[in-house]
């Protein structure tokens, strides 16, 4: 496969959107890199759909530029751009047979009828259905139809692969299957790929980097680990992986930390956030694998007691619900390495953390 | 003691299925029985009737059974060439009523205009008023004396009113104005079931607007389009009002025929003929035409 020499960057310089009265998407901007693996993450009304939509062309933004590659395609019909595009319905046409299906975007390029076959089967081998070409997609299964859209929108080597949902149709195995294979899929074709995805696993698997998304406005972009271990906002934590929270007011700041008097009355010293000052109401965040259940003989961690109040136990791992105080709980997650008795409800627990872990933002108004 | 359960079990398993079975067969016979009576009335017992009538040599008192009346019906030059014309109107009005209802059913399904509704009255409005009316409507406007022939004549394009009535042509226009919601309605029903999601799949995999409909919207249409042909097709080729009113007398078709075969010249045996080769003819059309589809709509 030669189409990584193809592959386009996108780039979109303070795109809107409205729909009537409604902002959909409110000012993205947005640079991505030929071949990168790009996902739009956020919850359902964030404009990460309609994002997509417009890269596709398939809505005109109201107000912005949109470049793939070097072009400009603002107001370029969607046929003329070259795209490859995934609906998450897969939008598998119903009176075609699956071969037909593969072949619609070649010959829609009026490739003579030999070259379309021999591109079509090695397209369909890659997605490894090379024998189900006369079947109709209503015969397939919903992973198989899932890699025939894919083997439909990567045959015609596009500049740029958009995948909307792709995944939100499978059960669960199926969808960890489909999210390997996707990515191998897209590491070997080496196309430049935008995703849409409201399931946060599903973007801290696939992508290179993640745009968060929010009410039309882009909140973050990193990659995974960036997203994942310094998330820039309050949302962002809360929108990936799992967090806890303890409510507190700022004590005193020097320099580099900060010290907040946390509910239970307990001092605890964390790293500056940005705009925060001095007697301020803020939410300290940490996830729960950050924390150790009685860290005696670890150095280097602030240490907090409190009393173990409620456990799940999900096999690989022990949730360890701990009361620290003032109506505060900590979730500690850790793992179960040896056969070992879990501590009893109600006795006391020490956990451990190192303040860099904990992620200090503004007080969020409750709603 | 087990086996008495057992026992138990099985004869509360039985007895109300059974029950039920018998009260639901006794639901339907009832829900069935009036559409049952209505049409075997209505339709199957008259239809035999005049299947018998037929093949008689007159009625009524027959003296013999024969074929003669059918031979009159497929070979006489006279029901021949009335035949002919029955179906090619019925097939210009179906192909007429098609092409110019897709369009306005796009509009239906697809649009969010403001006007959709009035389009959509304006459509099915028609459907409110009697046949007989709005045929006279066409005599109006086409007539010797009608609202185009005064217009032509008072501009002095023409000197003499054109014969715009009695032709084929003059019950093709009123045929396909009576006609066309029905294709309408049939166009749009189906249309609107199509996800859009097809169009938007096909234009991004570089299919142009007009490629797109030809290859994605008309294929995945096609049951609408046939819905609607087989009503306006059985609806003309039965036609009576329109072809006698618009044709006055010049344009001959089966239906009129018939009636005349009967009532006018009491020729009932004759008439039966040429009654059932119009059914006949119509199966066989509308059988074709399901096996053409089938070849061209795989599904």
């Amino acid at each position: 496969m030669s189409a990584a020499a193809d592959a386009a960057g996108v780039r979109l310089t303070g795109v809107k959107k409205w729909y009537g009265q409604v902002p959909a998407v409110r000012d993205v901007s947005l640079g991505i890199e030929p071949g990168e693996m790009v996902c739009l993450l956020g919850p359902s009304g964030c404009g990460k759909t309609t994002t997509l939509r417009m890269v596709a062309g398939l809505e005109n933004p109201d107000a912005g530029e949109i470049r793939i590659g070097s072009t400009l395609v603002n107001g370029l019909a969607p046929w003329k751009r070259n795209l490859g595009m995934v609906f998450q319905n897969y939008a598998l046409f119903p009176h075609m047979t699956v071969f037909e299906n593969v072949a619609f975007g070649l010959n829609m390029r009026r490739l003579p009828a030999a070259e379309v076959r021999r591109q079509v089967d090695a397209a369909m081998a890659q997605v490894r259905l090379a024998a189900f070409g006369e079947r109709r997609p209503s015969e397939l299964s919903g992973g198989q139809r899932q890699r025939i859209a894919l083997a439909r929108a990567i045959v015609t080597k596009p500049s740029v692969l958009l995948l909307d949902e792709p995944l939100a149709a499978l059960d669960k195995k199926l969808r960890e299957q489909m999210q390997v294979e996707i990515k191998q899929l897209q590491r070997q074709v080496g196309v430049t790929t935008i995703f849409v995805t409201h399931d946060q696993e599903e973007a801290l698997t696939l992508s290179d980097r993640i745009v968060v998304m929010d009410e039309g406005r882009i909140v973050q972009i990193g990659t995974p680990s960036e997203v994942y271990e310094r998330p820039r906002s309050r949302f962002v934590s809360d929108f990936i992986g799992f967090t806890n929270s303890v409510s507190g007011r700022v004590n005193s700041i020097d320099g580099a930390f900060t010290r907040v008097t946390i509910a239970s009355g307990q001092v605890v010293t964390v790293p500056s956030g940005a705009g925060i000052a001095a007697g301020d109401a803020v939410d300290l965040v940490i996830r729960p694998e950050k924390i150790v259940v009685d860290p005696t003989g670890l150095v280097d961690r602030s240490v907090i007691p409190g009393t173990l109040a409620h456990m799940v136990y999900t096999g690989a791992v022990t949730y360890y619900h701990v009361d620290i105080g003032g109506g505060a709980i900590l979730i500690a997650m850790a793992p179960n390495p040896d056969l070992h008795d879990l501590p009893a409800l109600g006795s006391p627990v020490a956990l451990g953390f190192k303040p860099d872990n904990m992620l200090i933002f503004p007080r969020r108004a409750e709603s | 003691m087990a086996v008495a359960i057992a026992d138990m079990t099985d004869k509360i398993e039985q007895r109300p299925r059974a029950r039920v079975d018998l009260a639901r067969l006794t639901a339907l016979v009832a829900l069935l029985a009036p559409a049952v009576a209505l049409l075997g009335i209505g339709l199957v017992w008259p239809f035999l009737k005049m299947l018998a009538i037929s093949f008689q040599d007159r009625f009524p008192d027959p003296t013999a059974l024969t074929f003669a009346n059918y031979a009159t019906a497929l070979t006489d030059p006279y029901f021949l060439r009335i035949t002919l014309r029955t179906f090619s109107l019925a097939l210009v009005v179906t192909l007429i009523t098609a092409v110019l209802s897709y369009p306005v059913a796009w509009f239906l399904a697809r649009s969010n205009s403001r006007w959709k509704h009035l389009v959509f009255l304006a459509v099915i409005s028609p459907l409110m008023v009697s046949i007989i009316v709005r045929t006279i409507g066409w005599t109006i406007i086409l007539g010797n004396e009608g609202m185009i022939n005064a217009l032509l004549v008072g501009l002095g394009i023409v000197t003499e009113p054109l014969r715009l009535m009695q032709s084929f042509w003059s019950v093709v226009v009123g045929m396909v104005h009576i006609l066309i919601p029905f294709m309408v309605l049939s166009i749009a029903t189906v249309l609107g079931k199509i996800d859009p999601g097809y169009a938007e799949a096909a234009a991004v995999l570089g299919a142009s607007p007009v490629r797109n409909f030809l290859k994605i919207t008309l294929p995945l249409s096609v049951q609408g389009i046939a819905s609607g042909s087989v009503i306006v097709f059985c609806l003309t080729v039965g036609a009576y009002v329109t072809p006698v009113m618009l044709g006055r007398g010049q344009v001959a078709v089966l239906a009129v025929t018939i009636h005349e075969q009967m009532v006018v010249l009491v020729d009932w045996p004759t008439g039966a003929a040429v009654a059932t080769v119009l059914t006949g003819g119509t199966l066989i059309v509308l059988l074709l035409y399901g096996l053409f589809l089938r070849r061209h709509s795989r599904r």
